[in-house]
Order: C-alpha cells, then structure tokens, then sequence
C-alpha cells in the first residue's frame, strides 16, 4: 500500500492539469489520508525496498509510529485543506490543486522515506510546490512573499544537500539505518548535522529562520497558511527528531531548549502586535512551534509526549483559526482585523474555541499539551515553566485581539458562508473539544509514537532486514 | 500517565471560580461604575471610544521592547538571508562544542 501512496498523489497532479476535474487531487488526497490512517493501525514497522534492493544499495521506504503519526497530521490537514478550498479558491482551481498535491507528496515523502537522499528530493518537491502555492495570487504581496521564501527555501535547500553530500562521503550510504551503524562522531559528522539541522528549523520556522513564513503566508490563499503552520511545521520538527534520535545526539537538548524558548516568546510578542490578521496567525504558528521545539529539548520521555502531543493540537487549532479565519475573509474581503467585522453565531463559537483552546484554557485540547509542557519543563526549571506561562498569556492577549475585532466591531458584515468551508472548521472545533474533555484520546494516539521514538533500535532493525 | 483529571477538575474549578468571582463584583460594582464616569470625564457624557487592533496593546508594544523586535524584521530579503545566516552559524556552533 506504501509504495502507491505517493504514485496516486502524483499522478493525480498531473491527471489534473490534463483534465482540469476538481474531484481528482480531492479523492487522491482523502485517499492518502485513509491509507496513512491505515498504516497507522498496523502493529509492526512497515519496510518497502523499491526494485528489493536491500540498504544501503536501495531506496527504502519505513513507517513506524512516529512518521505514521506525523504523516496522519498532514494527510488529515491536506484533507480538510482541500474540502475547504473548493469555494475558498475561485479561480484556476486546478493549477491549485495540482500544486497542492504535489506539496502533500512532498510532505509525505519526506516524513516517509527511510533514505536521506530521497528526504532531500521529496524536501524540494515540497519547496517548489510550497513557492508556487504562495504566488498563487500573483499580486503584489503573493510574489514578494514568494519570492522571499524561495531565495530562502533555495539556501536552505542547498545547505541541506551539502550537509548530506558530507554525510555520503564519510559513510558511503544514504540510508537512514546504514548511516545510524557506520557514522562516527566526527568533526565533519557534526558540521554536516548542523548543516542538516539548520534546514528542518528553516521548514519549521525556528527563530532566526522563521522571517520567511509571515510574509509568505501573507501572500498565500488562506488554506495554505493552514497547512504551512501545521503540515509544514510539524515537518520541520519530525526531520530534527528523526535525525537527533536515529544519530544519537540528544546531547543537543540545549541547543533545542535555547532556540525553543527563543521561538516561543519571539513569535508571541510579534503576534501580539500585528494587524494584518495571516501574519499575526504566522507568528503565532511559530510560536507554538517553539513550544514544541523546547519540549522536545527536554530529553525526557514526559517532554517528548508534551511536544508530541503539541503538535496534534497545534494542528487542530491552528487549522481551525486559519480556516475560520479564512471565512471571514471570504465575506469581507479584508485582512485588516480593524476592517474584519462579521456577524456569524457558528464562525463566533469556532473562533472563541480556536482562541481559548490556544491560550491553553480548559476543557479544551491546547490546555492539555500546554499543561504536559508545563509539567515537563518545571523538572528541567521552573523559570522555563514561568517563561511558558507568560507566553501563553501573550497568546491568551492576542487571540482576544482577534477575536474582539471581529465579532465586537462597530461595523459588522453578514453573508453567507459555503458549506465546505464551514464543515471542515467545524470538524476541527469538536475534535478540539473532543480532546480536551477526554485527553485520553490524544494520549492514545502520541504514546505510540513517542515509544517509537525511543526505541529507535527496531527502526534501525527493520529498516536493515532484520524485522 | 499524567493523572489528568486531578489537574483538570482543579485548574476547571479554578477558572470557574474566578469567573464566578469576577462576575459577583462586576454585578455589584455597576453603580459605582456610573459614578467613575462622571467623575472621570467631569460631568461631561461620556464618549464612545473604539480602540482598534492597531492601538490595542500599544503600551505593551513600547514597554515590552517590541518595537526593537520588530524593527529587526525590516521586509529586506538581504536582513532575512543575514539572520538566517546568523542562525546557521550559532547552530553550527552549538553542535560543534558538543
């Protein structure tokens, strides 16, 4: 089944441009999201040797619980993103959806893959499909924010395949497993992880990395500001776990914690100022983002579920404010909050759940991951908790800004809103609460993967035909 | 694991209380309320002021130490490429002290 996913995801982009038919990316992406859901479900590590080459001579595709998991996020994000687009695009919808599918190839390729080289190939088809998707307007904003991005994707890029190209020529392989046995802890080993490392934080937007993805987003169609703070995002982190486990450095927590805390309280502080309402959402995204990079610094077994756990509700409630959001701005026209009134009792209810459940308030999920990261990090110091805290209550601060502004303004616009738009937003609303009220339901989801994730010997195993 | 429930039913019951509590004062605080307007304003009526998104938090924004935050972001792709770089660097640093 692996070894079709992405075959569907590609053909179905092309099959696009050809036919010009909507339901194809549509069905070819929900495809994917039960396949992966599927494979999610599968109690063993799933190994594909393309051609059955065995590593390090062939390409190896591997899914154990950790990239199932991150793979079900962005398979269940690009679901929903492509539901909500069918009125949210109005126009050359096809080239959008062909774009679109190829950046959830990419997403999934790069999660999936069990060969570095293949990481980079799946990196780029994501980046230039992501460029293509931010100019999609091709106003002024859109190529600017394209244009950024790209120059800057590009170097990352570059820097990404250095650091591989490093990497190949001290061991001779490529695969993720062969590279865990044969790699030393070299001098060029660590410039190369640092190489490798500096291009995941520019995909997860990592303080100093993160001046792209505002700018980006503000040109976007708004269901890719969706996916680019929760696909996207997740991505960065799982390529930075991945690497730091499969090559035994969690010696690197420090680093972690630094630019974690960093993140965290950059990307609220500049949120909090912003009035174009994407970039205020594109910093919160890195702020979260922040709270997970430091979760994971940690290095402990709490600390990874926290951060794992963050990323499930960051997507929820990121997804869940960008769409809803975006509905606003299907009414308005405007992106300004100062200009963004509206009058609608489903669009208050979501936004204040997408809001509350993003400050960290209780019953709802963002409390859940918040108060795990408070917990793990009050082991490691209390004045990170503290640094936590006050960012969640910068958050609390801006998102009441957002809300205030489109449901208290003086002049408030009223129309109605497509069905597919509000489906998914509502969707996201009661998983919110869902897993608020009964955590216990995203627990079962995170603890596989965080096992997975310290038990990185039966990756290595499996991926080398030894499970 | 986390033994969620004794922290949710706490920081709930928190949170329901406090609100509980801000709502009793403000109920019983809404004449004193009018008295502070005519008192504020001088007798004159008070006006209606709508502050929007681009005022809110202007306090914070000079006090916090924002606006040097944001002045890093200027637009410019060659300070983007600078910091990015600068990123690079302090990361390939950290690894190499390891």
């Amino acid at each position: 089944m692996l070894e079709y996913l992405i075959t569907i995801l590609i053909v179905s982009a092309f099959l696009m441009l050809a036919v010009r038919r909507d339901f194809i990316a549509i069905a070819a992406i929900l495809l994917s999201f039960f396949m992966i859901l599927a494979l999610f479900f599968q109690s063993q590590i799933i190994v594909v040797r393309y051609g059955g080459w065995t590593p390090p001579f062939g390409i190896v595709w591997e899914v154990d619980k950790l990239n199932a998991f991150i793979g079900l996020i962005i398979a269940g994000m690009a679901s929903l993103v492509t539901i909500y687009s069918i009125k949210c695009i109005k126009e050359r919808r096809h080239r959008f959806y062909t774009l679109l599918c190829l950046m959830t190839t990419g997403l999934l390729g790069v999660c999936l893959t069990g060969d570095i080289f293949n990481m980079y190939v799946f990196f780029e088809i994501l980046s230039i499909s992501s460029y293509g998707l931010v100019a999609f307007f091709l106003d002024k904003n859109a190529i600017e924010g394209a244009f950024k991005y790209l120059v800057m994707g590009s170097l990352g890029s570059s820097l990404l395949l250095l650091g591989i190209a490093i990497l190949y020529g001290l061991t001779g392989t490529l695969n993720f497993a062969d590279l865990a046995l044969k790699v030393s802890h070299s001098r060029e080993f660590m410039i190369a992880l640092g190489l490798i490392i500096g291009g995941f934080c520019l995909k997860a937007a990592i303080v100093p990395f993160h001046m792209w993805k505002p700018d980006a987003i503000e040109g976007t169609p708004i269901p890719m500001g969706a996916l680019f703070s929760t696909a996207t995002a997740a991505l960065g982190v799982y390529g930075i776990l991945r690497l730091l486990f499969v090559f035994g450095m969690l010696q690197l927590n420090l680093m972690l914690i630094i630019l974690g805390t960093i993140t965290m309280l950059a990307g609220a502080l500049l949120a909090l100022v912003q009035i174009n309402v994407k970039r205020m959402l594109a910093y919160s995204g890195i702020s979260q983002v922040g709270y997970v990079v430091m979760a994971i610094g940690f290095g402990t077994s709490a600390g990874f579920a926290a951060g794992l756990y963050h990323i499930l509700n960051n997507a929820l409630i990121k997804g869940l404010l960008f769409m809803a959001i975006g509905c606003v701005i299907y009414i308005t026209g405007k992106e300004n909050l100062d200009e963004m009134g509206i009058r609608n009792r489903t669009l208050l209810v979501c936004t204040g759940i997408g809001v509350l459940s993003m400050a960290g308030v209780p019953p709802l999920n963002g409390f859940v991951s918040k108060w795990l990261i408070f917990m793990a990090s009050w082991e490691i110091s209390p004045l990170l908790t503290v640094l936590a805290i006050t960012a969640s209550a910068i958050t609390l601060a801006y998102g009441l800004k957002i809300f205030s502004s489109l449901f208290f303004a003086q002049k408030r616009a009223e129309g109605k809103i497509p069905t597919t738009m509000l489906v998914p937003v509502i969707i996201l609303t009661i998983l919110c609460v869902i897993i608020g009220v009964f955590p216990q339901l995203g627990l079962a989801v995170v603890e596989p993967a965080v096992n997975a994730l310290l038990n990185q010997n039966q990756y290595i195993t499996a991926a080398l035909g030894g499970g | 694991m986390f033994e969620y429930w004794s922290f949710f039913i706490l920081t709930f019951a928190g949170f329901v209380g406090l609100g509980l509590i801000i709502y009793l004062l403000g109920s019983r605080k809404a004449r004193a309320e009018e008295r502070k307007y005519e008192t504020y304003t001088c007798g004159e009526p008070f006006p209606r002021v709508n502050v929007g998104p681009d005022n809110l938090y202007q306090a914070i924004k000079k006090n916090l130490g924002i606006e040097d935050i944001q002045k890093i972001h200027t637009g410019k792709l060659s300070d983007y490429l600078l910091w990015m770089l600068a990123g690079f660097v302090v990361v390939l640093l950290m690894v190499m002290m390891l």
